[in-house]
């Protein structure tokens, strides 16, 4: 099976479990991929909460110790940084497959703006509020969107008010609530059953949403003006 | 063959014959219990445009005046026709676990509306919900 670097940004809660699986799929199917852990941070003992990892230290560091034990078949490399405005165009490349688990809106926008520029790449983001969560696949083709990128109809990407890590002093990038272990686990399924689908093809649908506490899912189809310019 | 027919809390079974559409069955029924031609129409939960869509055995057509959706979460609220959008929350906000001052992007059948635009039959409405900041 032929496959694009992959680059998975954010090695907390969604990022740590979702590369666990990512790593088991492609050492098993996948021959000479690459994986790219990013991440700023710092594993600390209260992320054992929710979190898959063996020891303190760098996020992306530690995680790719621990998959190379793991996951023979597969390269992992680690870059330890925030993705800000100007690391962004050297750490994310055309021709890239992203999983983006961060947990800033800020992050999000400064990523899905940068993949708007270039020519083939595929963005498979993750997101949650307490039992609900989220997420999106953006495709580029050829320089064309075939799905909709993280903006559409949500303001709050296109123009964010939180703020990235890179704004923030080491204290302050400490201080967030941890995310529900179930819903993390439902998001991270449904970024692989995503991944799943794209490379069998099978993506007719750019958004799935989930409530862990109504157990309800609905995916949220590719408009029609996208359809059709991926039909001329 | 047996179908059923939903339509605002009654549950309706009927004998059809093999080839009969979902038009034709609207249309059976169109007198006896006052189904509106723009109502939204559900098989299985999703949508139908196409009304000459033939039914199979134990299908179950659900007939909605109008509904409403936050996230994963999708109710009828065919008690809402002609009432504002505002008003939504304070029936529905629990069952769709919407925010209690909710500022989110409203759209009716996929077009941006104020909250005071008033529900019509055939409506589609939706509160997009934000992306989720945490992961």
């Amino acid at each position: 099976m032929k496959i694009q670097n992959i680059k998975v940004i954010g090695i907390g809660a969604g990022g740590t479990n979702l590369v666990h699986f990512l790593g088991q799929f492609l050492n098993f199917h996948v021959e000479n991929a690459i994986v790219t852990l990013i991440d700023g941070k710092t594993f600390r003992t209260r992320n054992f909460e929710n979190q898959r990892f063996s020891e303190i230290g760098n996020k992306a560091e530690i995680k790719k110790a621990d998959l190379r034990k793991n996951f023979s078949n597969v390269r992992f490399r680690s870059i330890p940084e925030h993705i800000d405005n100007k690391n962004v165009i050297k750490h994310i490349v055309d021709g890239d497959l992203v999983f983006l688990g961060v947990d800033n809106h800020k992050t999000k926008s400064i990523i899905n703006a940068h993949c708007r520029t270039l020519d083939n790449v595929v963005l498979i983001s993750g997101g949650l509020e307490d039992t609900d969560g989220d997420i999106w696949i953006y495709i580029r083709k050829n320089g064309e969107d075939i799905t909709p990128d993280l903006t559409y109809n949500h303001p709050e990407i296109a123009e964010p008010e939180d703020t990235a890590p890179f704004e923030k002093s080491c204290d302050e990038v400490m201080e967030t609530e941890p995310a529900r272990l179930v819903t993390v686990l439902a998001v991270v399924d449904w970024m692989m059953i995503t991944f799943a689908n794209y490379l069998a093809g099978r993506i007719d649908y750019y958004q799935v949403y989930i409530d862990t506490a109504t157990c309800q899912t609905r995916k949220v189809n590719i408009p029609k003006k996208y359809i059709k310019e991926k039909v001329k | 063959m047996k179908v059923k027919l939903n339509f605002q809390g009654k549950e309706i079974k009927t004998e059809v014959n093999k080839g009969t559409t979902v038009k034709t069955l609207i249309e059976k029924h169109h007198e006896d219990l006052e189904i509106p031609q723009e109502a939204i129409l559900k098989i299985d939960g999703n949508s139908i445009l196409d009304r000459d869509i033939e039914l199979s055995e134990d299908m179950t057509l659900e007939i909605r005046l109008a509904e409403v959706t936050y996230g994963a979460n999708t109710v009828p609220i065919d008690d809402m026709i002609g009432a504002r959008v505002n008003e939504i929350n304070k029936i529905y906000g629990k069952v769709l676990n919407l925010p209690k001052k909710n500022k989110t992007l409203i759209q009716v059948n996929k077009k941006e509306v104020s909250g005071n635009y008033v529900i019509k039959t055939g409506d589609q409405i939706e509160f997009v919900k934000k992306v989720g900041h945490k992961l």
